[in-house]
């Protein structure tokens, strides 16, 4: 029994949960036709953090999909964080992937990035609690998302806020 | 059993060569109900100076796969005839055990040209697993070699985990709650969101998941229901159950309950409701299927809506005894029926709580493993 009108209806209620024609299509800078390609980030592009892996996932609907697993430089292996990056067709096929990937969060609803001071990309949603261990977020065609994946639990603004900048820079050069 | 060691390495046939020495690198799988009643095999050569001799073989030992009788070998320029000499395995004990992993050495010997003493021939060590039966998806026997043959490094842990047991719901259970219990891990309480899942939910991480097993790292302790139903899933059927990973939903609410790698009874960090929660369901994931639920556990007492709480752990639990009951359910309430015990007593816990289906990217609940 796999009832996939069931799937439709719940993702149209996802989309209501996180007002999704609010921001669907919007971007900060540029045009909705923005469309970036073959970003990746540098071995040494995030302060504080160590790369341990990056990995070409299995594409998604066509969109490429990568991994990055770092390391708090600081930590002791204690602190550990997940990117990922998929590369979406459009700024609004990010923000349908975006519910593509909420609606699989247990949570019902994230609240939005701005109400815990992080301010970044086109469109981010957080975590629950009293720091960021999660955070979602698109910026022009790309969708991030980074979690907490170590036993030390850690905000990800930072980690997050730099991602998004090497993004705005990637775009600054290659505007798309 | 076809197998091989991980997603990237396969093992070589003759799985033992001269110069190994670890019962690990010479592994082998066999299946309860696949073997009963028939008869085993395994093949060795060997080779001797000089070059013709006709001598008898044996090996003492051998664990669960036993002895092995003595038997007359051929050896014509130097090497056996046929090259690779059968011998049945006529002591074995696969099955009396149940689940088993069992390092076994065999102490081979011959005697040859007349004389009547054992000779020393060789020492061979051997990683033995015994499973219930076939494993099913996403493992695959054929073709092979293939990724989705077993692993062993899967079945080092799942054949632990269910050591001894005898029957499919026995094993699950087991390995439910030695996942929910003894790996470390932590539900998500931040987001609830999968981390070792990947290509939208379509593929299960092993890899990654193994080393955290091994040395702590892969995608770290963190944890959602769609990762426990898949670990349940994965490692239950490689020990020949046949679990899918499916959902129930959408949007209800939670009584407290003790979710992985939590202190105590309560609610998730995003509050008292899930979006949807995913299981390692048995038969069609209806309502009179059992499920098994690694990612927590519920009060098991006649008012699971309340305090106290007794924790259980939903291991081979129907999904619900009566679906369509009037609610609020009265208390005492006894069944032993998981979502009544999931969720709040009222149109918003138990009335939305009901079988999805597994996620149409999961290959049907059987995520294939990378």
């Amino acid at each position: 029994m796999i009832d996939i009108d069931a799937d439709e209806a719940y993702r149209n209620q996802v989309k209501a949960n996180y007002e999704f024609v609010t921001w669907a299509g919007h971007t900060r800078e540029g045009t909705p036709d923005v469309r970036l390609r073959d970003l990746r980030i540098g071995s040494e592009q995030i302060e504080k953090w160590k790369l341990e892996e990056a990995e070409e996932l299995q594409t998604v609907r066509e969109r490429r999909e990568l991994r990055y697993i770092y390391v708090s430089r600081e930590s002791d292996g204690r602190r550990r964080l997940i990117l990922t990056m998929l590369e979406c067709n459009s700024v609004l096929d990010a923000h349908e992937s975006l519910i593509d990937v909420v609606m699989t969060y247990m949570a019902p609803r994230l609240p939005r990035c701005e109400t815990n001071g992080l301010e970044i990309g086109d469109i981010c949603f957080g975590s629950h609690g009293d720091v960021n261990l999660s955070v979602i977020f698109a910026r022009f065609n790309i969708l991030v998302e980074t979690k907490n994946a170590g036993t030390e639990p850690t905000s990800v603004d930072e980690f997050a806020r730099a991602v998004d900048g090497i993004i705005y820079s990637y775009y600054r050069k290659n505007p798309g | 059993m076809n197998i091989r060691r991980n997603f990237a390495n396969s093992i070589s046939v003759p799985e033992w060569i001269t110069g190994k020495t670890l019962a690990t690198d010479a592994p082998a799988a066999y299946s309860i109900k696949e073997t009963q009643g028939r008869k085993i095999i395994i093949k060795a050569k060997f080779t001797v100076l000089p070059k013709n001799a006709k001598a008898q073989v044996k090996a003492d030992g051998g664990g669960v796969l036993g002895p092995i009788d003595p038997q007359t070998v051929t050896l014509v320029n130097g090497v056996s005839v046929p090259e690779f000499v059968s011998f049945e395995l006529k002591h074995h004990s696969i099955g009396t055990g149940g689940i088993k992993l069992e390092d076994i050495t065999w102490n081979w010997k011959y005697r040859c040209c007349g004389g009547s003493e054992w000779e020393p021939l060789q020492t061979t060590h051997h990683r033995i697993y015994i499973v219930l039966e076939e494993p099913t998806l996403p493992w695959k026997q054929q073709p092979s070699p293939d990724t989705q043959n077993p692993w062993t490094e899967a079945l080092d842990y799942a054949c632990v985990w269910a050591a001894g047991k005898q029957n499919h719901d026995d094993a699950a259970s087991a390995i439910t709650q030695a996942i929910n219990a003894n790996l470390g891990l932590v539900y998500d309480n931040a987001a609830g969101a999968s981390h070792y899942t990947s290509g939208g939910l379509a593929l299960f991480e092993l890899t990654q998941f193994l080393s955290y097993l091994k040395n702590g790292t892969g995608l770290g302790n963190i944890v959602n229901c769609t990762d426990c139903a898949t670990i349940t899933t994965t490692f239950s059927n490689l020990v020949g159950c046949d679990l899918h990973a499916s959902k129930m939903g959408y949007s209800f609410d939670l009584t407290p309950f003790r979710g992985i790698g939590a202190a105590g009874f309560g609610c998730p960090g995003f509050g008292c409701g899930f979006s949807f929660h995913e299981v390692a369901w048995k038969g069609a994931h209806g309502n009179a299927d059992p499920l098994f639920d690694a990612c927590l556990r519920v009060d098991s007492d006649s008012n699971p809506w309340t305090a106290p709480y007794t924790e259980q752990f939903p291991v081979n639990m129907i999904f619900s005894t009566n679906p369509g009951a009037p609610l609020p359910l009265a208390v005492p309430f006894n069944a032993q029926s998981y979502k009544e015990r999931l969720c709040t007593n009222d149109a918003g816990g138990i009335g939305s709580c009901n079988p999805v289906g597994p996620w149409p990217s999961s290959s049907n609940g059987r995520r294939p493993v990378k």
